[in-house]
């Protein structure tokens, strides 16, 4: 029986290297040419027209948390968050169809190796919807997180990233001459391939990118540095951000050259806890059910907060806050 | 049935000597000198093709084909086991010089190669964000057993063999920079030729190359 369930794993942990060993390899891949026969940039000109342009005071680009399968299979409460932020900055373009976790934008059931086990999976949903078997797919994308943040791969995989994010951008009527600002909000996992990406969208878009970093679990990368200002957002409750920050030596708070303490003490990334949340699930960021002492959801909650941290940032664009400042 | 029984039997000392020499096991010299010198061969020749897939990121950055890619890695593997070999000359050259022991050549050559077996794990490099780590800790896992292994061939103290394992390391750096320069060029053609490329970029020389308008289509060619 031991012996069984040591083979076990030894099994679960040598699946979990081979998915982590591919984990950089469609990023790679891609900019190798591999996967297809041209220039890994082909069509993505700034002054392509994919759609007509659209008159706005400014384009949001949402970047889902670790657990979609793709920019279409967003799960319900992140919808319904967009859905709700977007109600509530009707003056604003919200994209919500970039899936950071490729650097293709395909969504782990489209045309990728693999897709048939991930749409079995999605088949099981229905019968077995408490199924662990789905956290597979947080997994996977946790290791593109790491590829975005490994100096060896983080560079190509954020310019993918940000062709993608540019791309989303035209398809919803966005034009690169119009200098209309831009603000990335990037959810858990996202916040980190959002922050990547500012490095490489910043030098095809002329105003600076702001960056939301709700319940963001971001690297101490150079595209912070590229980032006009970074609002990192996360709750009470929620250990996600700082446990998963510990993992990256730039984030440690002695590390006072890094890039990240660097730019919290000019005032260029302003830390804020926004209340009691969780990372995920009842109390989270997106729950409409659960609310604040004063009758606020925590859904309406943290709309609010962000929708006033891009107002902020829009009334100052290139400035940030007063050095050091931590809003807690 | 006999060539299968053999190739097991090799397999199985395989098995033996790696694990001995990971392990830093005192009889893992023995052990190897006690096979053909096939088998180190093979150790070092796995860990050398293991270590360039750990460190293949430079081979994709540089947009290598398929075929030319796996060309540059059994290259770059053989030129590692070559590298090796040359260090452990260097390290018996230093012995006989700096200790003055006469300890047979195949023997050191033995332990050096004994030292590649952790690079038999060197693919994890290619991990993501824990590959670094995980090269450095390869790297002193090997320093140590070429290490245990060269004082129990040299017979000789701790210090003594970490004088002759570091004056070899200098004597081949010295000689590559100095003496051997037709070598170094000679190595750096073959991996060139290799890959296709007259020089291989690094990543953010590859992406420097788009970033004066990186979504201009046509700009991103790492082959220039």
């Amino acid at each position: 029986m031991i012996d069984l369930l040591l083979m076990l794993l030894v099994a679960v942990v040598a699946l979990l290297v081979v998915g982590a060993l591919l984990a950089p390899v469609e990023a790679l891949g891609w900019w190798a040419g591999w996967f297809d026969d041209g220039d890994p940039l082909k069509g993505t000109s700034a002054t392509s027209r994919v759609a007509a342009p659209i008159r706005a005071a400014r384009f949001v680009v949402f970047l889902c948390g670790i657990s979609a399968e793709g920019a279409d299979q967003l799960p319900e409460e992140e919808t319904g968050w967009v859905t709700h932020l977007q109600s509530r900055m009707p003056e604003t373009v919200v994209v919500a169809d970039v899936f950071p976790y490729s650097v293709t934008n395909t969504a782990l059931t489209g045309d990728r190796p693999f897709a048939g086990f991930w749409r079995w999976m999605e088949a099981q949903r229905q019968a077995h919807p408490r199924s662990p078997l789905f956290k597979l797919a947080s997994l996977r994308n946790t290791f593109e997180v790491l590829v975005s943040a490994d100096s060896r791969y983080g560079p190509v995989y954020s310019l993918g990233v940000a062709k993608e994010i540019l791309r989303g951008l035209m398809r919803h009527g966005y034009r690169v001459e119009d200098g209309v600002p831009v603000t990335l909000i990037g959810s858990s996992g996202g916040g980190q391939i959002a922050v990547g990406a500012a490095r490489y969208l910043a030098r095809a878009i002329r105003p600076p990118i702001h960056i939301v970093s709700l319940a963001g679990v971001v690297a101490d990368d150079p595209g912070i540095d590229a980032a006009g200002h970074i609002d990192h957002l996360y709750g009470s409750k929620d250990t996600t951000p700082t446990r998963y920050a510990a993992l990256f030596p730039g984030r440690w708070p002695f590390i006072a050259w890094s890039r990240w303490n660097r730019a919290v003490a000019r005032g260029a990334i302003r830390v804020q806890v926004i209340g009691p949340m969780v990372h995920a699930g009842p109390g989270s960021y997106f729950d409409p059910e659960r609310t604040l002492p004063n009758g606020v959801s925590y859904l309406d909650h943290t709309v609010e907060v962000v929708r006033a941290a891009i107002e902020a940032a829009a009334a100052s664009p290139t400035s940030g806050r007063a050095a050091g400042e931590v809003t807690r | 049935v006999a060539a299968l029984a053999e190739l097991g039997a090799f397999l199985a000392a395989v098995w033996d000597v790696t694990v001995a020499a990971l392990l830093l096991r005192p009889d893992a010299v023995a052990l190897a000198a006690a096979q053909s010198r096939a088998v180190i061969l093979a150790i070092a020749s796995a860990g050398g093709v293991s270590l360039m897939l750990g460190q293949s990121a430079v081979l994709f950055v540089n947009r290598l084909s398929p075929r030319r890619f796996a060309l540059s890695v059994a290259v770059n593997a053989a030129i590692f086991v070559v590298g090796r070999a040359i260090w452990a000359v260097a390290i018996w050259v230093s012995a006989r010089v700096v200790v003055d022991a006469d300890a047979p050549i195949a023997a050191v050559v033995r332990s050096v190669g004994l030292g590649c077996a952790p690079f038999l794990f060197g693919i994890l490099i290619f991990l993501p964000y824990a590959g670094p780590l995980i090269a450095r800790v390869l790297s002193v896992w090997s320093l140590l057993i070429v290490l245990s292994a060269v004082r129990s061939v040299l017979d000789a103290g701790f210090l003594q063999a970490l004088i002759c394992v570091g004056l070899g390391w200098l004597l081949v750096l010295i000689a590559g920079n100095m003496v051997a320069r037709s070598v170094v060029r000679m190595r750096d053609w073959i991996q060139l030729r290799a890959a296709g490329r007259t020089r291989l970029l690094t990543i953010e020389e590859a992406l420097t190359s788009i970033t004066e308008d990186p979504y201009r289509s046509g700009a991103a060619d790492g082959r220039r």
